[in-house]
């Protein structure tokens, strides 16, 4: 990555919603190396944030911007950049675990699609169930494949939405894991999640977000917060 | 060093070849599916072309045939069909995109970094083709209804066929515009209810149709151009359409094609109307008529309030009740209308009419907690959601039975026949509103059409059972072409086993429904 990059993605003054704003107009700065939780109570705007950052939902005003340029899901390099898991479930019902991982693999031109297919499945314990059709997942099984897709390709930025959901207690803490080395490599993530721990471990900054106020806060605050919700 | 990408053509076959793997369709069954298809529709073919000869205008059992009636010109029974059905065929492919992608395709295509133009590729081209025929289709049948020699016939057909098409593209030119792509699909769908509002004026004024002439060939040649310019420009933009346009039409392609492949109207009506026109309103109403009424009548006053809003404030619902209004009153505007075709039109228009006032109930079978929400009972909440069905279909059989006593003399006789009716079908509205859904997750069994979940057949009907039991006297009278007091007799025992049959809520055990998620 070019050094003249200093932020993967910024966004300032962003509204975000349906017509109307769901909450005040979002600030921020995510630089490689960073992992931005996202935190707020249901319906504070989270995954409104999120899906309007990957262009699933149009901005409502202010600007976004994706490694120095526009930000435009349409233009290969936004896809080439961004991975982005929303919760979003569909399924190929004709290809199995192993297929959907290696037609990732194949469309974002990985090198060597099989080890790293094989790697994921090991990671996220769905070796046992590589050859099962998506119907016969489990419903956790099911997010397992979705992130193992995600984290199966290349890219710069990583979008989560509330990623602990559904996991088990081992895979959850493996994700946290992940997210570190993601981290570590110079990986930049944005995510939503309701999980304290995943934001103790992971995260270098947080965003709370409120009816009144956007606050960017760190990760002990940002678990707190997650924790007076509950 | 960016990786080596695949193009997007590449993507499409490396999941068609694995899909393919592991289907378990083999050619065998693909030929016992191709023969099935060809015998039904021989079948049909038969059993229409019998029908036909057997109650051909003008030889029809009725007694009193129209005198000085108005005159619908042949010509004008092939055109209005026509063009209502490529209107119509426009408003569907517009809701449904054109372009679009399944759930699976958004969600494991659009994140790759391939391009977008092949990959999206063979989604543009599937509605223009089908379009063609669709076009081709109803210009062919002009071509009959009015045959002019082989170049009149071959132009009108390629007219229609060409028109289509060049209206298809537009649509999906215009899908990254949405209010463009909007104005097309109000366009065709004011077009489609207005034929037969345009068929009356016609027969009053005895306008006679367009002949069809051999200008229609060139014309359609010229078309076919301007198409072809117009798939051009269209295959260089298909990667301009954002994401969530491919997505949203997917969900509707979707749910859309479930819902034709478990003969489900309501889900189908769900899929084409309310996700692309939920009903809306800038503020709410204080409703605050239902402090007047008594107080332990206000949860039926509630019940029948949020009935009528939600029917009223969907304009797409009162339109479809005076278009299928107008579809039995064209068909009583010929010279000499056949009793098979006014019988058709007539319980065509009823069911559309009677489908369009009972969103409340449907809306209230998906979500149980509206119902559950007042406190009566579901017997009574059946019967007050038949209410508003039976104001309109009483204004529906009002208006339509008049016309007929026009037609056929006796008008007070036919509208208190008609007044008699409407409960019946307000009554198989509700009934076919509250069906239980069909389950797919379950064992399925195979069919000519697929795989189908047990039971399929019997809910389809749910519904249009009692209308057709209570369509009985009508049907009859429209055969003989007069009432009678027997007639009306029956009509009131039907009406009243129709309503109870509707008030019947033992099939809505979910146990029972589905025997198989029986523990």
């Amino acid at each position: 990555m070019s050094g003249a990059v200093a932020a993967l993605l910024e966004v300032e003054d962003l509204e975000v919603g349906y017509g109307l704003p769901v909450c005040p107009p979002i600030t921020l700065t995510l630089a490689p190396g960073d992992v931005v939780a996202v935190v707020g109570a249901n319906g504070s705007g989270k995954s409104t944030l999120l899906r309007t950052v990957v262009g699933l939902l149009a901005p409502l005003g202010g600007q976004m911007n994706l490694l120095g340029s526009g930000l435009d899901e349409r233009s290969s390099t936004f896809r080439a950049a961004v991975a982005s898991e929303l919760g979003d479930e569909a399924f190929f019902p004709s290809l199995t675990v192993r297929e959907h991982l290696m037609l990732t693999c194949f469309g974002h031109g990985v090198d060597d699609p099989v080890s790293v297919t094989n790697y994921q499945l090991d990671a996220f314990g769905l070796t046992e169930r590589a050859e099962a059709m998506p119907g016969a997942l489990s419903s956790g099984q099911r997010r397992r494949l979705l992130l193992a897709a995600t984290f199966a390709r290349p890219r710069a930025l990583m979008i989560l939405d509330e990623p602990e959901q559904r996991l088990d207690a081992a895979i959850r803490d493996a994700l946290a894991g992940w997210l570190v080395e993601e981290r570590s490599e110079g990986g930049g993530v944005l995510m939503a999640t309701h999980d304290p721990q995943l934001v103790t471990i992971a995260a270098t900054k947080v965003v709370a977000i409120s009816d009144t106020e956007v606050r960017v806060v760190d990760p002990e605050r940002g678990a707190a917060i997650i924790r007076n919700e509950l | 060093m960016s990786p080596a990408l695949p193009t997007g053509g590449q993507v499409r076959r490396v999941t068609r070849d694995a899909s393919n793997y592991h289907s378990e369709t083999k050619l065998t069954d693909v030929l016992g599916d191709v023969y099935v298809g060809v015998f039904a529709v021989a079948m049909a073919a038969t059993m229409v072309f019998s029908l036909s000869t057997r109650l051909a205008p003008g030889e029809g059992p009725f007694r009193q045939a129209a005198q000085d009636g108005p005159g619908l010109a042949v010509g004008w029974i092939a055109v209005l069909p026509a063009i209502a059905a490529v209107a119509a065929f426009v408003g569907l492919v517009t809701r449904l995109g054109p372009l679009s992608l399944s759930g699976a395709e958004s969600t494991w295509w659009l994140p790759l970094p391939v391009d977008r133009r092949s990959l999206l590729r063979p989604a543009a081209y599937r509605w223009p083709g089908i379009g063609l025929v669709v076009g081709a289709v109803c210009g062919a049948a002009i071509s009959f209804a009015m045959p002019a020699g082989p170049a009149a016939m071959a132009g009108t057909t390629a007219l229609f066929a060409a028109l289509t098409v060049t209206l298809v593209i537009t649509a999906g030119r215009l899908q990254s515009r949405p209010t463009a792509h909007r104005a097309i699909r109000v366009a065709a769908d004011l077009v489609t209810a207005g034929v037969p509002l345009f068929g009356i004026l016609m027969a009053l004024s005895r306008t006679a149709p367009p002949g069809t002439t051999w200008i229609a060939l060139p014309v359609a040649v010229v078309l076919l151009v301007v198409a072809i310019g117009l798939a051009v420009s269209w295959d260089r933009r298909l990667g301009d359409v954002h994401a969530v346009s491919l997505r949203h039409s997917g969900a509707v392609t979707d749910e859309a094609l479930v819902a034709v492949l478990s003969l489900d109207t309501r889900a189908l009506g769900r899929a084409l109307a309310v996700r692309t026109e939920s009903p809306r309103r800038a503020r709410s109403s204080t409703m605050r008529w239902l402090t007047r009424v008594p107080r332990a009548w206000r949860p039926q006053a509630a019940l029948i309030t949020s009935d009528v809003l939600l029917f009223l404030r969907t304009p797409r619902q009162p339109v479809q009740v005076l278009v299928a209004l107008g579809l039995p009153v064209l068909g009583l505007l010929v010279p000499d209308p056949g009793p098979a075709s006014t019988i058709v039109l007539l319980l065509i228009g009823a069911y559309l009419a009677s489908l369009a006032t009972v969103e409340g109930a449907r809306r209230a079978q998906i979500s149980p907690g509206l119902d559950a929400a007042f406190p009566i009972g579901q017997r009574d909440v059946r019967l007050t959601r038949m209410a508003l069905p039976i104001v309109v279909m009483e204004f529906w059989f009002i208006v339509i039975t008049a016309v007929l006593g026009w037609r056929f003399g006796d008008p007070a006789w036919w509208v208190l026949l008609g007044m008699l009716s409407a409960p019946a079908w307000a009554a198989a509205a509700v009934r076919g509103a509250y069906r239980p859904n069909a389950t797919f997750g379950g064992p399925t069994i195979t069919s000519p059409m697929g795989a189908l979940p047990p039971g399929l057949a019997s809910s389809a009907v749910k519904g249009p059972d009692i209308a057709v039991i209570g369509s009985v006297p009508i049907v009859v009278a429209l055969i003989l072409g007069s009432t009678h007091p027997e007639l009306l007799s029956l009509q009131v025992l039907l009406s009243g086993i129709a309503v109870a049959v509707a008030l019947h809520q033992k099939t809505e055990n979910p146990e029972e429904a589905n025997p198989r998620e029986k523990p």
